[in-house]
């Protein structure tokens, strides 16, 4: 699977992968582009002719790196902050890079509540996800017990995906250099 | 109930205006996935994309069209996850479902807080 940082998409085959890249690469700019291997389950119907298309070559920079999801509740609070803001400072402040939040529109997790975004409810608890991307599984680890003490209730998953691109307009830094090969 | 260490996460793609017996294809599946006793699952709405049909999805503001991309994902044992598939396999007509490994790193709850 191959994701352009809040976009992700499966396609077919390792070879449309690489015949993908080098478009994403000039589209990406200073973003990141993950690869994860993945079971298609049910894939769809219409097979279609592949067009032939030159591709440019790509520039790789490729490492492997951990993806780790958080999935809270949008209404989860830490000293009244919202919870996933919280994250965010406290990953900051721990040289752990490259977070996005996405807002769920429905969802349940270990509690079984639904959370619901409706225009009749007045309820704001939608499903919250946080996804991080860094290059080392021990800085990760390293920042576990903190996230073991702010997130009271919810799912923390991790995975090994592939970086492809991953460029810094300034020095690099910590945060940069494992990633790199 | 209890998830730890390997799992399994599959990832349901399609459209918000698919429907399921009448009513939204994403909420028929948080509930299937509930009445299976699946862990969780998250419903998450995108902005753009295009799929097998390759028509690109959107969402409009303006035409009150409800076409946007829809990705749910489900985490829990492959036992369990794979007790979901019949169900998107008679459900899923067009769409993208992939699986992929994820390690549970935490996974809790309020104690009491069950309905």
């Amino acid at each position: 699977m191959s994701g352009l940082r809040g976009a992700e998409g499966v396609p077919k085959s390792p070879e449309k992968v690489e015949e993908v890249l080098p478009r994403l690469h000039q589209m990406a700019g200073t973003g990141l582009i993950e690869i994860q291997g993945t079971l298609v389950v049910k894939p769809t119907e219409i097979e279609k002719k592949q067009g032939t298309q030159e591709s440019l070559p790509p520039l790789k920079r490729e490492g492997k790196a951990k993806l780790m999801r958080i999935y809270i509740g949008e209404n989860d609070k830490r000293r009244d902050i919202p919870l996933h803001k919280a994250l965010i400072e406290s990953m900051r402040a721990n040289g752990i890079a490259g977070v996005t939040v996405y807002q769920g529109i429905l969802g349940y997790g270990a509690n079984r509540r639904i959370h619901r975004d409706s225009a009749l409810h007045l309820s704001h608890d939608q499903p919250v996800m946080l996804s991080v991307v860094v290059d080392t599984e021990e800085k990760l680890r390293a920042y576990f017990p903190i996230l073991d003490e702010m997130v009271q209730q919810g799912l923390v998953v991790l995975s090994d995906v592939d970086i492809i691109k991953y460029t810094h307009n300034f020095p690099a830094t910590e945060c940069g250099k494992g990633a790199r090969q | 109930m209890k998830l730890a260490g390997r799992a399994k996460m599959l990832r349901v793609h399609f459209g918000e205006g698919d429907n399921w017996k009448d009513r939204p294809f994403y909420r028929a599946i948080a509930q299937k996935c509930r009445e299976l006793d699946i862990a969780g699952a998250t419903v998450l709405r995108g902005i753009a994309g295009y799929g097998a049909s390759s028509l690109i999805h959107r969402s409009h503001v303006l035409s009150f069209s409800h076409d946007a991309p829809v990705m749910v994902s489900v985490i829990d044992s492959e036992e369990k996850i794979r007790r979901l598939l019949p169900f998107l396999d008679e459900a899923v007509d067009e769409g993208l479902v992939a699986m992929s490994e994820v390690e549970v790193i935490k996974y809790v709850h309020q104690d009491g807080i069950r309905s």
